[in-house]
């Protein structure tokens, strides 16, 4: 018998509940995302954060505690946690989709298209968040889409690959055409885009940005027997029912309106749709019924964790919150591809 | 009420794989489809799960054409074992039985616990229920996609319904116990629940032995079909396999045959 089938012998054969795990996330998620609002570079104890929030000001500090925690901290940390639900649950459903572990939401041209849009707006006019946002989000459609159109003409999921890895290409060289026309102050702006930022959190985004992300993750996760289908084989999902196109489409649109407008309001954030949804297999195995909620709520965690990392990290500065995930993402995910773990 | 081709042709590409084919899996039925490698046995069964597009024929279930039947409906009436599955993705044995019943989502969960205990019970394989998948050895994956479309045929209960089940070599990585056992299996349901079953064998005893009915097909058409007598002679093996044998009376079972190839 060769080590490899000992070691397959030696794993636990029952997983942990996965009620229960989703359960223990959400309380997780919750307590970082209450640290990760009361810390920073204004400290503010619990107590006082419920009594400035519920009943209003009345000692020194309350004024700008409350404006601290409703204006700042709270939007911030809310659009952290539906970027990091969103990003973790689309890269689930295209790893459903490529059949491959290895798969993330970037790989049919979503981030790139979403990329080139906005090195066009910052390059090519005045830029600002409210030109730059709806220029990422129409790349990322548009990308999506041409990848989708030329790839169906390939049978099998193969064409829609291939067809993401030329569109991601030219939209790549495109970006390197329009950088290296920009200006000094343009190239410090688009710079900063890639490198991803939750600042522009603010509770009209949020207003939007929430209640969208929740809608398609729940469409998403109702698909969750299609995805499973999908894991088995191609040619086994036609015969338990699922028309390939139609789950393809589905998967590919989905994923594309639940990026699009998060990469055009966050920029780049690597790393979270890959790893988010391998640690959730590692542990509850790869059902997409238990997989696709508990990528969200290890999404969410994830991304308040990062958030607050990159502000507390440089006080009174902040890291792009990109540099963070990519940071302790690849070493992270390096060292769970030296363990030699199975997905 | 069958499963049946009518005249079917299909090409890849320029070559053709399957000419007229005609035949037809009868609800209490085991069929057996015999031929050498490259014979179109695969492409036969593809173009009756519904995978390909035939150039020439019609295939009709239950006297209605299968292109009109949406694929969540062919599902709920039949079942289809490919020859390889390649699932690779952590996932429980109970998980992957439980997908057979995916093409009834109205099924409720307990319920659906029930049809896995039974599915994986029937197979002979309820001690592999807590295992996952992809851990388990190539003969014990096979009986647990087994398990899967036996799901998938006891989850239609609806009466007057006839179930059909398309088994690509499901014996192909068993040892002998089992796949007597898989075959016995099989026979079962269709003598006893009514299934019409279309299995490939390349064992032509254990086809002979529990099949009702033969197909041989050769470079894509099929030469002979019916009882096992009548389709397992000398020439008909000569044709289609390129194998000298002798047929004798089966020496212990009284009406079946013994292939002894030379």
């Amino acid at each position: 018998m060769s080590l490899a089938k000992a070691d397959h012998l030696a794993r636990p054969t029952r997983r942990v509940s996965p009620p229960a795990v989703l359960v223990g996330l959400g309380i997780f998620a919750l307590v970082v995302a209450l640290l990760a609002a009361l810390s920073g570079a204004v400290h503010i104890p619990l107590a006082d954060a419920l009594r400035v929030l519920t009943t209003g000001a009345s000692q020194p500090n309350d004024t700008l505690w409350r404006n601290v925690l409703w204006d700042i901290r709270l939007p911030r940390v809310l659009f952290a946690a539906v970027a990091g639900a969103a990003l973790a649950i689309s890269g689930a459903a295209m790893q459903a989709l490529f059949r491959n572990p290895l798969a993330e939401p970037g790989l049919v041209g979503i981030s790139a298209g979403g990329a080139l849009g906005a090195v066009a707006a910052i390059v090519l006019t005045a830029g600002g968040f409210s030109i730059t946002a709806p220029a990422a989000f129409a790349g990322s459609l548009l990308a999506t889409a041409a990848a989708y159109a030329v790839g169906r003409r390939v049978p099998g999921v193969a064409g829609l690959l291939l067809a993401g890895i030329a569109i991601n290409t030219v939209a790549g060289s495109l970006i390197g055409l329009l950088t290296y026309m920009a200006s000094d102050a343009q190239l410090r702006d688009l710079t900063f885009w890639n490198m991803g930022s939750l600042a522009g959190a603010n509770w009209s985004l949020l207003a939007f940005l929430a209640p969208w992300t929740l809608l398609w993750s729940i469409w998403l996760m109702r698909q969750w027997r299609a995805m499973n289908a999908l894991l088995l084989g191609e040619r086994e999902a036609q015969h338990l029912g699922f028309a390939l196109i139609t789950v393809r489409y589905k998967l590919v649109m989905a994923t594309a309106l639940i990026v699009g407008p998060l990469v055009a309001a966050t920029g780049g954030i690597g790393f979270v749709g890959l790893v988010v949804p391998h640690l959730v297999r590692m542990t509850l195995g790869a059902d997409h019924r238990w997989l696709l909620p508990a990528s969200m709520l290890t999404g969410a965690l994830a991304l308040t964790l990062a958030d607050w990392l990159a502000r507390i990290v440089v006080i009174p500065a902040e890291l792009p919150i990109g540099l963070v995930t990519s940071l302790v993402g690849g070493p992270f995910f390096l060292w769970l591809l030296a363990r030699g773990r199975r997905f | 009420m069958s499963l049946r081709t009518t005249n079917l042709s299909v090409s890849r590409g320029t070559t053709r794989i399957l000419s007229d084919v005609s035949l037809s899996i009868e609800p209490g039925r085991m069929l057996g489809l015999l031929g050498a490698n490259g014979a179109g046995k695969s492409t036969l069964l593809a173009a009756i799960a519904g995978e390909l597009h035939p150039d020439g024929g019609h295939i009709e279930i239950d006297d209605r054409p299968l292109t009109q039947l949406p694929l969540r409906h062919q599902a709920r009436r039949r079942a289809v074992l490919p020859q390889k599955p390649s699932l690779s993705f952590d996932l429980g044995v109970r998980e992957v039985v439980a997908m057979g019943t995916y093409p009834f989502p109205e099924i409720d969960p307990v319920e659906v616990d029930e049809l896995v205990s039974a599915s994986l019970t029937l197979a002979g394989i309820p001690h592999l229920a807590h295992r996952r998948y992809p851990d388990l050895s190539g003969g014990e994956q096979q009986r647990v996609q087994f398990a899967r479309v036996l799901a998938q045929c006891q989850a239609q209960r609806e009466p007057g319904i006839v179930r059909y089940l398309l088994l690509d070599e499901p014996i192909s990585s068993l040892d002998p116990k089992h796949q007597i056992e898989l075959l016995r299996i099989t026979a079962d349901l269709a003598h006893q629940q009514g299934l019409g079953v279309l299995v490939i064998v390349h064992e032509i005893n254990l086809a002979a032995r529990w099949c009702d009915q033969l197909v041989m097909l050769a470079n894509g058409t099929i030469i002979a079909s019916g009882a096992p007598e009548v389709v397992l002679t000398k020439e008909n093996l000569r044709t289609v396999y390129d194998l000298e044998a002798d047929i004798l009376p089966h020496p212990t079972m009284p009406g079946r045959l013994l292939v002894l190839p030379r």
